[in-house]
């Protein structure tokens, strides 16, 4: 969700071709944003490090949604798998930086799948994690129910 | 405090949750209409209701290794899931997960899980595997 910075392109998500960059958008790992992730999952505040706080790691795991959503409408889309390497917890307070690629499409069961390798990175030039999104680009269940 | 690490087969005290769409919006951004947060948007997209996130679970996965294995684990750590099932406001959410292996890595170890969400119906909402750096001298920190 990063404030201020989507910008939709008339473009259909599952059109891109394989090896698309995304580009990339930022965001602040802000105390408010790190507060309502906490209370949306319930989770205990990590404890501070070196006088500094940090976010919990999960808050890095809707990175890509944010990074294809900036750019293409995804509306139609669901999230089917999430890979998701921990490499360094997030600070509060700091930038973070989101870029992805297209690495895979395919389709199964007449659904169409799309496969964004995601990296965010924070303004101290520390890789938090990698990631690898697995998204149904047009999701239209079946009787109601995926 | 200090404890030994689980072996193959161990499962790990399970993390449980009852989904409130106050925390499907709060997973959201601020405002943001979309099949996670609104009926009708879902509806129009062939749902009976609101769904949470899946990623949302994620973080009960992450709640659950971290407090066996302790904060000093959480960097290194590999979560690799499906998701499954949709989860509506007022499903129970539990975060299961089971050892498969435990290999000496330097100074501590490296331990491979199943892990999944299962609601109150015990099915699978996500599941799949992480892998999780054991230090040494860390473990059993919530």
């Amino acid at each position: 969700m990063p404030e201020g910075e989507r910008q939709r392109a008339d473009q259909a998500f599952h059109e891109l071709p394989v090896g698309t960059e995304m580009g990339s958008i930022e965001y602040t790992m802000s105390q408010e944003r790190v507060e309502r992730h906490l209370r949306a999952t319930h989770q205990t505040p990590y404890p501070e490090s070196g006088g500094e706080r940090l976010a919990p790691v999960s808050i890095l795991a809707s990175d890509g949604i944010w990074l294809a959503e900036s750019q293409f409408d995804i509306g139609e889309s669901v999230h089917a798998g999430q890979r998701l390497e921990i490499l360094n917890v997030p600070i509060v307070g700091s930038r973070v930086r989101v870029s992805g690629r297209v690495v895979d499409k395919f389709e199964k069961g007449g659904r169409q799948f799309v496969v964004m390798d995601v990296v965010s990175e924070d303004d101290r030039g520390r890789v938090l994690a990698r990631g690898r999104m697995t998204g149904v680009a047009r999701y239209r269940p079946e009787g109601g129910a995926p | 405090m200090t404890q030994p690490a689980l072996g193959a087969g161990a499962e790990l005290e399970p993390v449980s949750r009852v989904v409130t769409l106050e925390d499907m919006l709060l997973f959201e951004p601020e405002g943001e209409k979309n099949i996670h947060t609104d009926d009708e948007v879902a509806r129009a997209a062939g749902l009976p209701a609101a769904i949470a996130a899946g990623v949302q679970f994620m973080s009960y996965i992450f709640e659950m290794l971290q407090r066996e294995y302790g904060f000093h684990s959480v960097e290194g750590t590999v979560l690799d899931v499906r998701i499954r099932e949709p989860v509506f406001a007022g499903d129970t959410v539990t975060a299961r997960g089971r050892v498969t292996e435990v290999r000496a890595d330097g100074s501590g170890s490296r331990v491979s899980l199943e892990v999944w969400c299962e609601n109150q119906r015990g099915g699978h909402v996500i599941a799949g595997t992480a892998q999780v750096p054991v230090r040494g001298d860390a473990g059993g920190v919530a």
